[in-house]
């Protein structure tokens, strides 16, 4: 075949691949198929494998290595995750509480239902090449695209792809992903966004007048309809004015510990819509006195430990 | 009896690149095994398992479709073509399309980077690359010796 023949088949199968690419992204079919069968194909396959390989696992560390002290480290550690998740829930309660006496009122955020999954494994193939991870949940059982994935210390990312029972999940650090947030004491409005793995995340659009400081945590604010209100999200390792736009330049570390993650839990929506706050200011309420540790300003000093 | 022997194993190559996969992230494994039926002119079985490695391998990943169609098309373009080049020695030929194929990876990963407007690092690229090349080079006599013990297959080379 002479060198004229091949560049002209050549630029014929580019033609004729980018077209079939640009079809695919704006109809989606081909990406729905391939989910639907690869990834499904994929979680029949880790799914047993995961159990199998917990099953070799939990005998070789229960029956044949120190088998008391395994056991009590487990409940331990367990018992720490619950305790740690209930501290961090409790804190953002308090900050909640002093601003608006009136939220003591209102309803828990029933919006939303937890739901435990398993990863399967890291990121999967050549193609994965943003940062994601793998569960065993799919769209029968409470993984549409677009969950929320958290686990006790805070927010992990969404739901990407799912097939019936197996989803992909895209972490926080992926660039593509945009994250409504707000400081927990100072409540100054932003977008988080990643810069890829290993490297900080990044608060746009707080304003140059806020009052955060490092080591504030920030949580999600539910502006952006993805999130549910109040999830930790990250902490502020770094703040400082930009030199080339009106906001902050505000870096942060993600709470939830992105290397190690065996159980996550899912956000399902249950279609309950939270009563929305009051639009205008509320008359000074009276009635009885605040307990004296809701009064202090700071959390950390409030009988109980925070 | 032959027939149905050769599609358990390649079933079963399937399932074990699947589990690599997991292992090793961002290593292409099954793409050792499109090597081996192109290698045994086994074209039958090709029918069926190029398309299985394609919407497997796009099932699984985060871009939209379209990588592994084009890593596999220009993998099997390579494998003739390092096939007239390397014709009198198949340590060569191996040798030479390994490196090929881990040329293309990094080729693919960094046209479909740039195509949906992705950031990247070339060196994460070229370490990507150079992962599925050794992979190609240790697992491809590894597996042949072990298809030949079991079922007795070999290449066209051998033939």
């Amino acid at each position: 075949m002479s060198f004229r023949k091949i560049l002209i088949c050549t630029g014929i199968l580019l033609v004729l691949f980018l077209s079939l690419y640009a079809w695919n992204r704006s109809t989606g079919i081909l990406d729905d198929f391939s989910t639907k069968v690869g990834l499904e194909a994929v979680g029949a396959v880790l799914n047993p494998f995961r159990q199998a390989q917990s099953a070799v696992v939990g005998i070789w560390d229960d029956y044949v290595a120190l088998t008391d002290v395994r056991r009590e480290n487990k409940a331990l550690a367990e018992r720490v995750r619950e305790l740690e998740a209930q501290i961090l829930k409790h804190r953002e309660d308090l900050a909640e509480l002093r601003r608006l006496r009136e939220l003591l009122k209102l309803p828990v955020d029933v919006s939303w239902n937890p739901v435990g999954a398993r990863v399967l494994a890291g990121r999967l193939g050549p193609n994965s090449r943003l940062e994601s991870f793998s569960i065993n949940r799919g769209y029968v059982n409470g993984a549409t695209p677009g969950t929320p994935v958290v686990t006790n210390l805070g927010l992990l990312g969404r739901v990407q792809r799912s097939s019936a029972h197996t989803s992909t999940v895209f972490l926080l650090t992926n660039p593509m992903s945009r994250i409504a947030i707000f400081t927990q004491k100072t409540r100054s409005p932003g977008i988080l966004t990643g810069n890829g793995p290993n490297r900080p995340l990044e608060a746009l659009y707080v304003s140059r007048d806020t009052k955060a400081e490092v080591g504030e945590l920030l949580v999600t604010s539910g502006l952006d309809g993805k999130f549910p209100k109040g999830i930790p999200v990250a902490r502020i390792t770094s703040l400082k004015p930009s030199n080339y736009t009106e906001f902050m330049t505000i870096s942060a570390e993600p709470l939830a510990d992105l290397q190690h993650i065996e159980e996550v839990l899912l956000l399902e929506p249950t279609g309950t819509v939270r009563p929305p706050e009051p639009a205008t200011p509320r008359p000074e309420f009276v009635g009885p006195l605040l307990p004296d540790f809701l009064k202090k300003d700071d959390p950390e000093k409030a009988p109980g430990g925070m | 009896m032959a027939a149905f022997a050769n599609t358990l194993w390649w079933v079963a190559f399937l399932v074990a690149g699947i589990i690599v996969q997991a292992a090793l992230p961002g290593l292409d494994a099954l793409l050792l095994g499109l090597i081996l039926i192109a290698e045994e002119k086994d074209y039958r079985t090709m029918v069926w398992f190029v398309p299985s490695v394609i919407l497997l391998q796009e099932g699984m990943g985060t871009q939209p479709f379209g990588a592994a169609m084009v890593c596999v098309t220009l993998c099997l373009i390579l494998f003739r073509m390092c096939a007239r080049m390397a014709m009198a020695s198949r340590a060569g030929f191996v040798l030479l399309l390994s490196l090929s194929c881990g040329g293309v990876r990094i080729l693919v990963d960094w046209f479909f980077a740039n195509l949906e407007g992705l950031p990247y690092a070339m060196e994460e690229l070229i370490a990507g690359g150079v992962h599925q090349s050794v992979y190609l080079l240790a697992g491809w006599e590894i597996l042949r010796r072990v298809r030949i013990a079991l079922l007795g297959k070999r290449s066209a080379h051998e033939a």
